[in-house]
């Protein structure tokens, strides 16, 4: 039986984090919505946005088959990345801006098992000052990584998913 | 008492011991010792190094902007500000009682807050030292001891954060920095369905806030030491019903002596500028509030869990009320005064929450009814709520245009500021009077500062970038001592 605060809860779950009113940082959040709208005929997806990851985010992730999160990023060469998140001890446990392997790790220490099989879609962004909106490249790079997070989530099998994060960077 | 240790007489040739930042608190601070040739502490000091300005640059804006605007005062207590502005608001517009499902919707957003707040401080924040001891191994002394040894204690602080955020969430769209306070009411209803949701998920969160009340009374009273420690003679403020019971949303300003001896009952809060000043002193960004009538000295007090727990006559939930007779009792008719209590009161609340999130979760007008309440405009709103951390005062005034013209905001941690330096001092007296400071005697220190669960904000420091750094410096300037701390491998290096 399902503990009541999961009783609505989907097997996929696609994640996003960043903060609209820093430019670029935002990609994450916005692909979420082109995501959801686009995607509104598969009732497996939960969607969920977030300033940051934190703590009681470990609570979103029980009870899941797959889990995407989308977030922005200052360092990719090209315009998306897709990499399978491992469960790693991470300092960042102790700030407000726990990052997703720190987050993994918190999910199996805490549950006793392992987390489910949870893979980034990173965005390059070009601006992330506050009060911007989304630079030309960052706008770009949305269309790309939405694109991409689409594919993924119309085929949300764990080989397909891993094939795929072992294509690197790009997602055309 | 500890006053003697603000300023020292000839503070030339004392050796200066900084403790920068504070850790495991909520925002950035620093304490300064100086400290003779005999390792005699001769001053010691508080300082907030942090300056937000938002009493500044919200002049100018539209009132019905602040509730929105001044959430971004913070992070972790968005709810209070986001209330506090509302309430102020509310009396901008001409609206002196809300419709019942106005207030029982903000009430359900507030509780459900400081059911969060309280569960993230005590789990993640205070619980290593209270698990392992003050002066603990520091490799263990750390959230990664505590996720090592007590993941199911761990486990617990997280279900009852999320829950809280979850509340928060259905109600103002987003976990942090939501909307849903407007002048004169709320802007919608909780649905049925999220209702639905979160009343089959509170019963266990009632039970997991049950024991992590007992948790904390258990650590509280584990160790003789937890009654003395940092623990200084004090007044309490707090806003209470007319009864007297405890209410965090709504009520009268009350005030007792150490001894418990009322001096303010059930005052009217929109008076509080004839009642409070805040002293400013030039080596810290906080300021002192004091009753006025009771000069800078003695008018000093403490608010939060423990000021609560001191003042209120009653709590009207029955898990919470039997929790809070206990708690009383220790102190023999007299408020309890030991600092590391806030803990265990803090916990109470926790529980209280809990089960006025319960009751409020089963309460139709949540799910219907009419939201606002119109009346006609004044230049001036006063707020008060009692937030996680203490008395959190909101004061508007705007012109004819509805633009703010005077801001004032006494923030809930700037009413213990004096509170937190007496019990630094204290700590300083007590432990490391005549000793050689180590890492384990200066977080003796910290652990006087995070038993207040202050909230100094968290806008400057460069994120997971936080090392912990102690210089000895002679009078010369000259280095005689380094220690360095970085959480990453919790060692020291020497």
């Amino acid at each position: 039986m399902r503990p009541p605060r999961f009783e609505r809860r989907r097997e996929i779950l696609v994640f996003a984090v960043g903060n609209e009113s820093r430019g670029d940082d935002g990609l994450g959040p916005l692909i979420k919505r082109h995501l959801e709208k686009s995607l509104v005929d598969i009732p497996s997806i939960d969607f969920l946005e977030d300033f940051q990851f934190q703590v009681e985010h470990v609570y979103d992730l029980m009870d899941r088959v797959i889990v995407l999160l989308i977030d922005a990023h200052l360092q990719l060469s090209k315009s998306c990345r897709l990499e399978q998140v491992m469960p790693i001890r991470d300092p960042s446990l102790t700030t407000h801006a726990l990052n997703p392997a720190g987050l993994l790790w918190l999910y199996e220490t805490v549950v006793g098992k392992m987390p489910p099989p949870t893979f980034l879609l990173a965005v390059q962004g070009q601006e992330f000052g506050l009060g911007s909106g989304l630079s030309a490249t960052g706008l770009q790079n949305f269309s790309e990584a939405a694109s991409w997070g689409g594919r993924l989530l119309r085929e949300p099998d764990l080989s397909f998913w891993i094939r795929e994060a072992g294509r690197g960077e790009g997602g055309a | 008492m500890y006053e003697r240790l603000e300023t020292a007489e000839n503070p030339e040739g004392l050796r200066r011991v900084v403790v920068d930042p504070i850790s495991r608190v909520e925002g950035h601070g620093k304490i300064t010792l100086l400290m003779d040739a005999n390792h005699e502490v001769r001053q010691a000091r508080l300082h907030i190094v942090e300056f937000r300005g938002f009493e500044r640059f919200i002049e100018g804006r539209p009132y019905w902007e602040l509730p929105v605007l001044v959430q971004r005062l913070c992070g972790i207590c968005p709810v209070s500000h986001h209330l506090a502005a509302a309430k102020a608001i509310d009396q901008i517009v001409g609206v002196d009682q809300l419709t019942p499902s106005a207030e029982k919707i903000r009430r359900l957003m507030h509780y459900a807050q400081v059911l969060q707040s309280h569960a993230l401080h005590f789990f993640h924040l205070a619980s290593p030292d209270l698990l392992f001891g003050y002066d603990s191994e520091l490799g263990r002394r750390n959230i990664f001891g505590v996720l090592a040894q007590f993941p199911d204690i761990a486990l617990q602080g997280i279900e009852l954060r999320k829950f809280g955020q979850e509340v928060i969430r259905c109600l103002t769209g987003k976990r942090i920095h939501g909307t849903s306070a407007i002048p004169g009411g709320v802007n919608k209803h909780l649905s049925r369905s999220d209702r639905d949701h979160l009343i089959a998920w509170v019963p266990s969160i009632v039970v997991a806030a049950k024991k992590a009340e007992e948790l904390s009374k258990r650590l509280f009273l584990s160790d003789p030491r937890h009654q003395s420690f940092a623990t200084i003679q004090s007044n309490y403020l707090s806003l209470n019903r007319e009864d007297g019971a405890m209410d965090l949303y709504h009520g009268g300003l009350w005030l007792k002596d150490q001894s418990g001896k009322l001096l303010l009952r059930n005052i009217d809060y929109r008076s509080y500028a004839d009642l409070l000043r805040e002293e400013v002193k030039s080596w810290t960004y906080m300021k002192f509030p004091f009753v006025e009538s009771m000069g800078s000295s003695e008018g000093w007090y403490r608010v939060g869990p423990l000021a609560r727990l001191n003042n209120a006559a009653e709590i009207d939930t029955p898990m919470a009320e039997a929790a809070r007779r206990d708690f009383i009792s220790l102190a023999g008719g007299r408020p309890l005064s030991a600092t590391l209590g806030y803990h265990w009161a803090r916990m109470i609340e926790l529980l209280h929450c809990a089960e006025t999130v319960q009751l409020l979760l089963d309460d139709e007008d949540v799910l219907c009814g009419s939201l606002t309440t119109v009346g006609e405009p004044r230049p001036e709103g006063i707020g008060v709520i009692e937030a996680p951390r203490g008395t959190l005062f909101h004061h508007y005034q705007v012109d004819d245009q509805g633009l703010v013209t005077r801001a004032n905001l006494i923030v809930s941690t700037t009413n213990n500021n004096q509170a937190m330096n007496e019990s630094v001092r204290q700590v300083a007296s007590c432990y490391l009077d005549g000793h050689e400071p180590d890492e384990g005697l200066l977080n003796h220190l910290e652990v006087a500062i995070r038993a207040y669960d202050p909230c100094l904000s968290c806008a400057t420091h460069a994120l997971g970038k936080m090392p912990l750094e102690l210089e000895i410096l002679n009078p010369n300037g000259e280095r005689n001592f380094h220690i360095s701390r970085n959480v990453s491998d919790a060692s020291s290096s020497i």
